[in-house]
């Protein structure tokens, strides 16, 4: 397998005033194609930073960064917006669907962006509101469905313009335990069809459900647990553990 | 979906602030649209009565007091007089219409009421062009023409004040035994008051073969009077008195009363520009966090500043039609406002409501959009995801 994420040495440093914050410092990451990968740590840890930077989100200020074998150091915003479009599906804690857009408009906003033709869209889109179980809610508005439908839609826009890797940031943040376990299912369903998966999550449940665990703390990361000798094995029990 | 779908959608979700902004667009666009309207219908209509007034320019021998026609009446006698080189002259000017030779003349005629000796006046003429000068004559009879002799036409009042009818005749004077073919409907002019007769006949009966004491002239375009009348001051022995000095005034009246509304239109779309500007300014910073998820599912800046961009042209162009219908509707109402306050308007409608005028308005307020859409769609296409993604969400 190649990776499909390789970051070496990625530092991250904001400003604030005078005041220098280092979300990250000399992380190195690497994502295999297909592998199904958590990151998890403490609130400022530096987790939604590095997906932002994997995500192409945002800039590192130091360190490299290839995504699916093209290095994204000095490419332009253009290349930048391609890339991401092509390559990368994102799904939030908040959803953040447009309120006035329909589920079905929702998954298609994305396809609006990259131009694809409007008769591929509609069947492209009845296909991913079939994959996220909500093949009868698409004439929905955000308002009239439930949290773990409007991740599902969430998804289902990530899922649209067809990308390799999916980041998520806390996609179970804001749901109830039952719900988080099946949008987790979801996630393994999408990752058994080849998607790479990175989500960060404070769910250590959750996250010892992935391939491999990468903890972060203090924007370095502080340890990796291969754990795909229980990938896949619900009867493997977790202690519920939030960090 | 598309670009415009989903700007329409946008501006849906803050409902009554898009509706403010509409109807700000939509006042501003009806200001526009009624005074321009308006205007162009108040110089149409004011042209419409210059062009009525017949005689745009008449023709009198240098020398020759403007108040000729009252020392005629008076009793006066014009010293000096015109020939037919000056009538070739002035007719070969570019921009005349048509010039006809008007013998005006008086005579001293005893009323048979009062038995006084009264001042009439007399006006050789030639028919057919006084009556392409006047078309609003009407003559109870008929008109006579160029060549027949011992015939006239008179004014109603003249008519009725010394009891003449169609078929009697003049019965002293230097005119007796001319014969009264036709009476003039009432003008609520001087012509009411005068002889008409065929200019050959009244040369004949003063002795002034060849020789005319006015030329009037029509001119083909209204806006062309100064310069006409210009070239025919160049010509020898003729003095030009342009009967539209008074509209003149009126239209240079107008011409301020343009300037005017133009400068309240100006303000009025200045203001409305400012405020859809602030409109999208603050809906783009609200929405920062929006755009940014919108970078992160493969929207370009190129993208976002186009919606921003169809959503500003969506308010000014529905603003726009709602101003133009608006104006459209209100048009009789906001006419005889501006009747009330002008110091002169013409007696029809002014309100010219050409489909010029409405493409106009419409493509004027998506003029506007653009110029004020450029500014937050830029901003908004500048921001970068992870600073959009900081900001808020609703």
């Amino acid at each position: 397998m190649s990776a499909v994420i390789d970051a070496k040495a990625l530092t991250k440093v904001y400003r604030r005033g005078r005041e220098e914050i280092h979300a990250l410092r000399n992380v190195d990451f690497q994502v295999e194609e297909g592998e199904f990968v958590s990151i998890i740590g403490p609130s400022g840890s530096g987790k939604t930073a590095l997906l932002n930077v994997l995500g192409c989100l945002d800039t590192p200020s130091g360190g490299s960064l290839r995504l699916n074998g093209t290095e994204t150091k000095g490419l332009k915003e253009s290349e930048l917006v391609r890339l991401r479009r092509d390559n990368i599906g994102f799904v939030f804690q908040q959803f953040y669907l447009m309120p006035t857009l329909t589920a079905r408009e929702n998954i298609e906003l994305p396809l609006l962006f990259s131009h694809k033709h409007k008769n591929e869209s509609k069947n492209r889109i009845d296909e991913i509101l079939q994959m996220v179980g909500l093949a009868n809610r698409g004439d929905h508005l955000p308002g009239q469905l439930s949290g773990g439908e409007m991740q599902r839609v969430a998804i289902g826009r990530a899922l649209v313009n067809d990308p390799m890797i999916i980041l998520a940031d806390e996609p179970t943040g804001n749901l109830d335990s039952a719900t988080s376990q099946m949008i987790f299912e979801l996630f393994r369903e999408l990752n058994r069809k080849g998607l790479t998966m990175v989500i960060v999550t404070h769910n250590l449940a959750l996250a010892r459900k992935a391939q491999k665990m990468y903890t972060l703390k203090d924007g370095q990361i502080v340890g990796c647990e291969d754990l795909a000798c229980v990938f896949g094995r619900d009867d493997i029990k977790v202690q519920q553990e939030v960090v | 979906m598309n670009f415009l779908t989903l700007a329409a959608k946008n501006l849906l979700r803050r409902r009554g602030r898009t509706i403010l902004t509409v109807l700000g667009v939509a006042i501003a666009i009806a200001v526009l649209f009624s005074l321009l309207s308006l205007n162009s219908g108040y110089e149409k209509e004011l042209n419409k009565e210059v062009n009525s007034l017949g005689v745009h320019i008449l023709a009198v021998p240098k020398g020759c007091p403007y108040e000729a026609a009252s020392l005629v009446i008076h009793g006066g006698v014009i010293p000096k007089y015109l020939t037919a080189s000056d009538l070739k002259n002035v007719s070969s000017i570019d921009g005349v219409e048509l010039a006809t030779p008007m013998l005006m003349h008086q005579f001293i005629k005893r009323d048979n009421k009062t038995g006084k000796d009264e001042p009439h006046i007399i006006f050789g003429i030639k028919i057919d062009d006084v009556r392409e000068l006047k078309p609003w004559w009407k003559v109870q009879g008929r008109y006579f023409a160029d060549n027949e002799t011992d015939v006239m036409v008179v004014g109603r009042g003249l008519a009725d004040k010394e009891n003449l009818t169609v078929g009697s005749t003049i019965a002293s004077g230097p005119f007796k035994g001319f014969a009264i073919i036709g009476i003039l409907e009432r003008t609520g002019d001087q012509d009411d008051q005068f002889h008409f007769v065929p200019l050959s006949e009244v040369q004949r009966v003063f002795n002034k073969e060849g020789k005319v004491t006015t030329i009037a002239v029509k001119v083909k375009d209204v806006s062309k009077i100064s310069k006409v009348s210009e070239e025919m001051e160049k010509i020898p022995d003729i003095q030009v008195v342009t009967m539209t000095q008074i509209m003149g005034t009126i239209m240079n009246l107008a011409g301020s009363a343009r300037s005017l509304l133009l400068t309240v239109i100006a303000i009025a779309l200045i203001i409305s520009a400012f405020g859809i500007i602030n409109t999208l300014l603050m809906s783009v910073n609200e929405r920062t966090r929006e755009f940014g998820m919108m970078k992160a599912i493969g929207a370009s800046g190129r993208d976002i500043g186009k919606m921003v961009l169809a959503e500003t042209i969506f308010i000014t162009l529905v603003g726009g039609i709602i101003g133009t219908v608006a104006a459209v509707v209100g048009a009789s109402l906001i006419e005889s406002f501006v009747k009330g306050m002008l110091p002169y308007s013409p007696r029809g409608s002014f309100i010219s409501l050409s489909p010029e005028l409405i493409v106009f308005a419409l493509a004027f307020s998506v003029a506007l959009g653009l110029i004020c859409g450029l500014y937050p769609a830029f901003k908004s296409s500048r921001l970068t995801p992870m600073e959009a993604i900081r900001g808020g969400f609703e």
